[in-house]
């Protein structure tokens, strides 16, 4: 991206696979979110005779499925859960200067 | 560009190869450059992050032997892990090395907003150093044997 001097706020859509990895890395970032990973990892690595990378990528490719259906179920009384939960727009503001 | 430059620390999975399941966990600095400014939008609210290109810390990474961190912007690794989240970003400035082109020396900027002085056309740089935390060895023999360097599996939790 070039500057192009000016400032400027944009709504785009993204591609979706970049999307989806960014609300992953958002989930792994916000705090309360951290013991549905843990318990997701550990539904993963029970029974399971993979390593530690193959677990990793196993648990990542799965965990946004497993947590919306996780919070659905539950009637979560975390408001900020649910939303994230439910996933990201796929139209994202970007911002340039 | 200019303005663009961002560090981040990291804790990381380390694996001495693919097989290795004795990983250890090691925080290193991981340097890069923000390309894009994203809210992602979750109707009720919005988490800023940024998308940026970073540094591969094995080939793109370097202290010298006065204690200054250098990177070579051209080494891009990481590319399966674009995002940060903004609150996690620290403002460096990349400055070209006058004895090699290739190398940019990294500059810490300034960490916490200044509550008291809005003007950001005023950089204090008293407290800012170029150097590395880790100050360089003072006996050089002794030391070059211990840096090992360590493949590494990146995970930035």
């Amino acid at each position: 991206m070039k500057a192009k001097g000016t400032r400027g706020v944009r709504v785009i859509q993204k591609d979706q696979q970049q999307v989806l990895r960014a609300h992953l890395y958002i989930l792994n970032n916000i705090g309360d979110v951290l013991p549905f990973l843990n318990e997701h990892k550990m539904l993963k690595s029970v029974n399971s005779r993979a390593n530690e990378k193959s677990l990793l990528n196993e648990h990542n490719k799965t965990f946004l499925k497993w947590f919306k259906e996780k919070i659905g179920e539950r009637a979560c009384d975390v408001e900020h859960l649910k939303w994230l939960a439910r996933g990201s727009n796929f139209d994202v503001i970007t911002w340039s200067g | 560009m200019q303005n663009s430059g961002v560090t981040l620390e990291a804790e990381s999975m380390h694996f001495a190869s693919s097989k290795d399941n004795n990983y250890v966990m090691a925080t290193i600095s991981y340097y890069g450059v923000i390309e894009e400014i994203w809210e992602v939008d979750y109707v009720k609210f919005r988490v800023p992050i940024f998308k940026c290109k970073w540094v591969d810390s094995n080939t793109g990474v370097h202290v010298d032997e006065l204690g200054f961190t250098l990177v070579d912007l051209a080494k891009i690794g990481y590319k399966e892990d674009l995002f940060i989240m903004a609150y996690q970003a620290k403002q460096v400035f990349y400055v070209k090395d006058p004895s090699n082109e290739r190398w940019s020396i990294v500059i810490q900027g300034k960490n916490e907003p200044d509550v008291d002085n809005h003007d950001d056309s005023i950089v204090k740089y008293a407290n800012n150093s170029s150097l590395s935390r880790q100050l360089p060895p003072m006996n050089e023999e002794n030391d070059v044997g211990c840096r090992n360097r360590i493949m590494t599996g990146r995970s930035k939790r």
